[in-house]
């Protein structure tokens, strides 16, 4: 921490805030939060004058403030250039994008912020933006696919947009979709925006705006297909929908003219000479002429949806996600009408128990009877809460975040079914900090709730009631484990504790707490609705229903879906997913993150089911599917989520916190190549070590990645200790070089950081191996493919 | 009343019981270091964990509920292994040294540390005590000794090597001037009878602690004097007869007989000293005449020594022993040692193996600001090396003329120890439980926390690399309400407990430094 630089700090915003907030304990990480907002980070002064003004102790502050990534000790630059280094991000190079960021700022090892202050750089841990990795963040805007190469581009891109655009903080229109229009919808979950559906949209309603033209734009929510985000559909009131894929800014004025028509005859004549001028000053050079629209019944579209059975994800893509009125006109919030009018408590539990629901968030443990525990604790006065575990810190995982951003209504409606089958009136939605779409999504939705009355006092007139707060999450992957992440919300570290009890039993503040995944929740309106018996003829015996993924990495259609259980791997990964990229091979998917494990594509028939997932080494997990080719190193892999696992680890356990550090050091040296086959076999011993002797589930899982990788990857490790990476990736063990198509064009000497490349025009162009820093710059930029990697 | 089995035997035990608890009230001990009953289970060390039957995972003892039917195992290869690794982790993440680097460097093991603080306080009585638990003669020693321990002193790398066996002869100096030297206490007689072959640092040093342990000991030496070595092959001006002769003469006062002049091959052989003996030890050096001697008397031997177990001194004759080739007096003096503690074992059938080397996490090559926290508490100057009296300088004038220290001096070169040895050494429980386990100091390499060193005025040290993160003073300043107590700090490996804001804990922890440092399980609180 640093001690204080006495910057004119202004307490009276420190006081004001926790008057505004409150002074105990529990107000802790909001009142934190809040200060950092202002000041950008915690500055000592403002600690200090804080645990002078409520009852929290300097040592729990300082205990607080140190355990979550969101806090900053230090003054940060102007804007922050958050680095996803998710999953996904991760095999699609996020590595080479944090060095290209740091290279451009002229960063020196140990530094984080420019000499002019106004970048730091960071690493995030998951946008959950998995399908347009790699992903960058600058302040709140989102940069997709990016590459080294666009660096420089992008920060200049977000200088000059916020140059034009002061903080622009225009309330959202509201828009009235008049009958006859046509309807132009676009996603807008966090992932369409970082793939520019927000700017697609902006130019949409410009361009109607500005021509007069009869139609309407409308905000939906994820339409899964992440793939090819932006993602536009066209609904006229007679014709059939047409959808867009992959649309551009430059894409708006094509679609408009194909489609719309202006309102008024003399508009129509300007717009024609408008664009007989366009059509000369346009640069059409390489834009094709015409955006082409798709048909989602054929090709790879089709082979996306056709497979998938949509419950939870129900009305993707159709309705405005904080529309009220629309999510109730589909069928919305009749379910939890059904429960608490025509129900009894007990019945709604006999349902979930008959449905077979288990938990989502990757365990797997029945839901009506985790329902129906809480139901029959006992507690002082009745008090129980109820909590929807937002916090879906895996990287590689964005299922819950697209349902908190696109369907916040059926998460709520669900929440509150359980609230009144459980008797609990009142509860939390813990959103992890990386979200705040999500977050601001569910605040709007539960005050559209509590003004509709499906929320609140009386709901329903039935009188039963319910208060809903949501919580934000600071940054920590081990509050998803449920006892830290009740520390967390009462203020605490978030320190898992022994259990049991269980939270069932003493939960939040000692009470009996109901805690389930986002996606359990989602999943019984429909339950509800239609039976537990229609719920439980869907999926596995053991695993009934439908299970959501977020499908990315190696693969060409990723995105958001949802399938029965008991669909196999290779269905869901070279069917709707296309497989791999041509040309490669799909080697593994990863499933479950940093607690699950690589299955081998040789075992990609086994079908998605909790325990013949568990039957690998991997575990279900809350939903994250990264596929793997045969880029893709199994031992920077598994040292990929032993790092993750070590930053995140509480460092309470003994196991834990020293076990998976000698692990990573293990890996570590293995991808230098400077392991030994005895390394592998410690490696391995250390691993079933750590999984019996930890705590809580983050620590005995965490070795499952490492665990997998050998079991089924044994080959590679070995390869390893000879100094070879099979998958060319482990930097120390790799060389690049120019082979004989080279053309002489330059275009990867200008692109070397490290003029390691002399640019000498037609000649064959050679790799100085001592200034090489294997950024992958030049083989990325080649258009000849003469660059060769060898190991 | 609810049961459980543990270890195959069924207990009844009290609703609400733990399974430390339960194991502790039935006699089954279970390891802990993390536990206090006033703190409450903080699951943090994980060398409490037991198996119980159903579940994969170990399971913590001190937070585990006892249930009806449960069946416990505490003792399982599963569970011993696991301590065992858990230990070897916590080790692995453990910055200093349990003893200092002389105490471990010095052939013998003199506890170095101590006696240089029982110097500094004046107290000569204890510092020769603590000597002479290590070595029999070291008045001899301080003039003859090469000074191993301080080739391995950390204030060498500062500046200068504390004067260590400068000060090791000023205390056995003293000692021997007194009018009441030194003497051992000597166990109740066992009854059973060992014989000594050769009277010099080995033979004596070993006949002087196998009296202690009660046994009856002769000395048989060939010559006509005892000293062996130190008589017959050491120059005059380094160790003069008068010191040897007063120093032996003190050994011999427990009561050890003596034989001189007589020859084993020559005067008796050792068949029949087998025959009023119990154990034999060989400290008769090495030659090729003793060679001879060994194959006579049918003792496996080849010319660069006598054949022995090295870990027990045995010979391949049951109940005889032998120590290995050496010619620094030193090492002769730490096998005598060693081979009368292999000796007593035998001699009290216990197993043989004792510890040759003792437990201790090592600090290593401490880095310029380690060095620097180190070297805080020491005084800054130099190693007197001339005598303030006659400005003699050491170096030039060995032997009987180097010029002992007088009192004043003492003082201040024992002022020069950095004192690296762990303060808690004797009652840490990382160490305790590590030595029962079998738990390897450095069975994982890899990043470790650096030294650092925080002192409260009041005489209390933390330093947080010895920290196995139990939490129990986070508990405890938590409790009592400190304005500013111990916390967390950060997360995954690089979590710290520490005072909060970069404090130094002389500014905070006013109500429970002390009740912290009695509770702290390892030496990262203690006291000066």
């Amino acid at each position: 921490m640093q001690s204080g630089n006495k910057n004119n700090i202004d307490l009276s915003i420190v006081e004001r805030i926790v008057s505004e907030t409150g002074k105990d304990k529990s107000k802790l990480l909001p009142i934190l939060q809040k200060v950092q907002k202002h000041f950008k980070y915690l500055p000592e002064e403002a600690l200090l004058r804080i645990c002078e003004i409520t009852e929290i102790s300097q040592a729990e502050l300082a205990g607080v403030a140190t355990f979550y990534t969101q806090f900053r000790h230090k003054i940060v630059g102007k804007h922050i250039i958050s680095v996803c280094h998710g999953t996904a991000c991760h095999v699609k190079g996020a590595e080479y994008i944090t060095d290209a960021v740091r290279r451009y700022l002229k960063l020196k090892d140990g530094e984080d912020t420019d000499v002019n202050n106004m970048f730091t750089v960071e690493k995030a841990a998951c946008f959950g933006c998995c399908t347009l990795a790699p992903v960058v963040k600058i302040d709140g805007v989102t940069y997709g696919k990016v590459t080294g190469r666009f660096v420089p581009e992008m920060i200049d891109l977000f200088l000059r947009r916020k140059a034009q655009n002061p903080e622009k903080n225009k309330p959202e229109a509201k828009e009235s979709y008049v009958k006859g229009k046509v309807i132009i919808k676009i996603g807008l979950g966090s992932c369409c925006v970082a793939g520019g559906s927000k700017d697609v949209k902006d130019a949409f309603d410009k361009y109607i705006a500005d021509n007069s033209l009869e139609a309407v734009t409308k905000r939906v929510g994820c339409v899964g297909m992440c793939h090819s985000t932006p993602f536009v559909e066209i609904a006229g009131s007679n014709n059939e929908p047409v959808f867009y894929v992959g649309v551009n800014v430059d894409d708006v004025k094509i679609i408009c003219d194909k489609h719309l028509t202006s309102s008024t005859p003399m508009k129509r004549l300007v717009n024609t000479v408008k664009k007989g001028l366009d059509r000369i000053s346009f640069n059409y050079y390489d834009r094709p002429e015409q955006a082409d629209s798709i048909k989602l019944e054929e090709g790879g579209e089709c082979a996306f949806l056709q497979p998938q059975k949509r419950i939870v994800l129900e009305n993707s893509g159709e309705v405005d996600p904080l529309d009220l009125n629309e999510y109730r006109a589909k069928g919305g919030f009749k379910a939890l009408e059904k429960a608490v009018k025509n129900m009894k408590p007990g019945e709604v539990i006999e349902q979930v128990k008959i449905s077979g629901l288990r938990g989502r968030g990757g365990a797997g443990f029945p839901t009506g009877v985790k329902w129906e525990t809480v139901r029959l604790s006992k507690s002082l006065g009745g008090k129980k809460y109820i909590i929807c575990n937002g916090d879906e810190g895996d990287p590689g995982a964005f299922m819950d975040r697209m349902l908190l951003e696109s369907y916040p209504y059926r998460v709520i409606e669900g929440l509150t079914i359980a609230a009144f089958a459980i008797g609990i009136d009142e509860g939390y939605f813990y959103i992890r900090d990386e979200y705040p779409l999500a977050l601001e999504n569910i605040e709007k939705a539960l005050a559209e709730c509590e003004k509709a009355g499906v929320l609140g006092e009386n709901i329903l007139g039935s009188g039963f009631s319910l208060k809903l707060h949501t919580f934000r999450g600071a940054g920590a992957f081990v509050c998803g484990e449920e006892t830290a992440l009740i520390a967390s919300i009462e203020g605490k570290r978030g320190m898992p504790n022994f259990r049991p009890p269980y939270p069932a039993e003493k939960g939040l503040f000692g009470r009996p707490t109901n805690i389930n995944n986002v996606e359990t929740y989602a999943s019984v309106p429909w339950i509800i609705k239609n039976g537990g018996t229609a719920y439980a003829g869907i999926g596995t015996k053991r695993s009934s229903g439908t299970k959501v993924f977020a499908l990315a990495g190696k693969v060409e259609r990723g995105g958001l879906i949802e399938v029965p259980m008991g669909t196999t791997i290779r269905e869901v990964v070279e069917g709707i997913g296309g497989g791999v990229k041509k040309g490669r091979k799909f080697k593994a998917v990863q499933i479950g993150g940093p607690s699950g494990g690589c299955v081998p594509e040789v075992m990609a028939d086994l079908p998605i089911d909790f325990e013949e997932i568990t039957s690998t080494g991997a575990i279900m997990g809350s939903g994250g599917l990264v596929v793997l080719d045969d880029t893709d190193c199994m031992v920077d892999f598994a040292r990929f989520f032993l790092e993750f696992i070590q930053n995140q680890s509480c460092g309470k356990c003994t196991f834990c916190r020293v076990g998976t550090k000698r692990m990573l050091e293990i890996l570590e040296k293995l991808c230098k190549g400077e392991g030994s086959v005895s390394d592998i076999d410690r490696l391995e011993e250390l691993g079933r070590d750590v999984k019996i002797g930890s705590l809580c589930g983050l620590g005995k899982t965490a070795p499952n990645p490492v665990l997998t990788a050998i079991k089924y990857f044994k080959e590679e490790y070995i390869a390893h200790t000879k100094r070879k990476c099979p998958a060319k990736k482990c930097k120390e063990l790799i060389k690049y070089s120019v082979n004989d198509k080279c053309i002489g064009c330059t275009l990867c000497a200008q692109a070397c950081p490290s003029d390691a490349i002399t640019a000498r025009p037609f000649e064959k162009h050679e790799v100085d191996q001592e200034k090489c820093i294997k950024c992958d710059s030049c083989k990325a930029i080649c258009p000849s493919e003469a660059i060769d990697v060898t190991t | 009343m609810s049961q459980l089995k543990i270890n195959g035997k069924t207990y009844g035990f009290k609703e609400g019981s733990t399974l430390l608890e339960c194991a502790k009230e039935n006699g089954i001990s279970i390891p802990t270091m993390c536990f206090l009953k006033e703190t409450g289970a903080l699951t943090s060390c994980f060398i409490c964990v037991v198996e119980v039957e159903g579940k994969t995972n170990l399971i913590p003892a001190c937070a585990a509920k006892a249930e009806d039917g449960m069946v416990v195992v505490t003792d399982s290869n599963k569970v011993k292994e696991a301590r065992k690794k858990a230990l070897e982790l916590l080790l692995s993440d453990h910055t200093g040294d349990c003893l200092g680097p002389c105490h471990l460097g010095c052939p013998a093991h003199i506890n170095i540390p101590k006696f240089i603080e029982e110097l500094r306080r004046g107290d000569n009585k204890a510092a020769i005590t603590t000597i002479k638990k290590s070595v029999a003669l070291p008045a001899v020693l301080g003039r003859v000794c090469p000074e191993i321990c301080e080739k391995v002193c950390r204030r060498k790398e500062k500046d200068s090597a504390v004067a260590i066996c400068h000060l090791k002869r000023y205390a056995a100096d003293l000692d021997l001037a007194s009018g009441a030297p030194y003497l051992p206490f000597v166990e109740k007689s066992t009854g059973k009878k060992t014989a000594v072959i050769g009277g010099g640092a080995a033979g004596l040093t070993a006949a002087y602690f196998l009296r202690q342990f009660g046994h009856d000991v002769t000395i048989f030496e060939k010559n006509e004097k005892l000293g062996g070595g130190l008589r017959y092959g050491m120059k005059a001006e380094r160790l003069s007869e008068k010191v040897l002769d007063k120093e032996i003469a003190q050994v011999l006062k427990i009561g050890i007989t003596v034989r001189v002049k007589t020859e084993i091959g020559r005067d008796i052989r050792l068949k029949e000293l087998l025959e009023s003996f119990d154990a034999v030890f060989f400290a008769s050096g090495w030659n090729n005449e003793v060679f001879d001697m060994f194959k006579k008397e049918g003792l496996a031997a080849d010319p660069a020594g006598p054949k022995i177990n090295r870990a027990t001194h045995e010979t391949n004759i049951k109940g005889v022993f032998a120590g290995e080739k050496t010619t620094l007096a030193v090492r002769a003096s730490a096998i005598g040692h060693f081979a009368a503690t292999a000796i007593n074992n035998y001699l009290k059938g216990l197993s043989l193996e004792y510890e040759k080397r003792p437990f201790s996490v090592k600090m290593g090559k401490v880095s310029k600001e380690e060095l620097e926290i180190l070297s805080k508490g020491a005084s800054e100057s130099k190693r007197l090396l001339r005598s303030i009296v006659d400005n003699v300088i050491v170096k030039e004038n060995p032997g009987e003329e180097r010029v002992p220290f007088l009192r004043g001096e003492t003082f201040e070169e024992s002022k020069r120890c950095l004192k690296c040895a762990c303060r808690k050494e004797k009652t840490c429980l990382l160490k305790k439980y590590s030595i029962e386990y079998g738990a390897k100091t450095e069975a994982y390499k890899g990043a470790k926390r650096g030294f650092s060193q925080d002192v409260k005025k009041t005489g209390i040290v933390y330093e947080s690399g010895k920290c196995i993160m139990c939490g129990i003073c986070v508990k405890i300043s938590n409790k009592n309400k400190e304005i500013s107590g111990f916390t967390y700090i950060y997360r995954g490996f690089n979590t710290r407990i520490d005072v909060p804001f970069d404090k130094k804990i002389d500014k905070v922890m006013e109500k429970t430094a002390e009740e912290c440092v009695a509770k702290c399980p390892t030496g990262a609180l203690a006291k000066m």
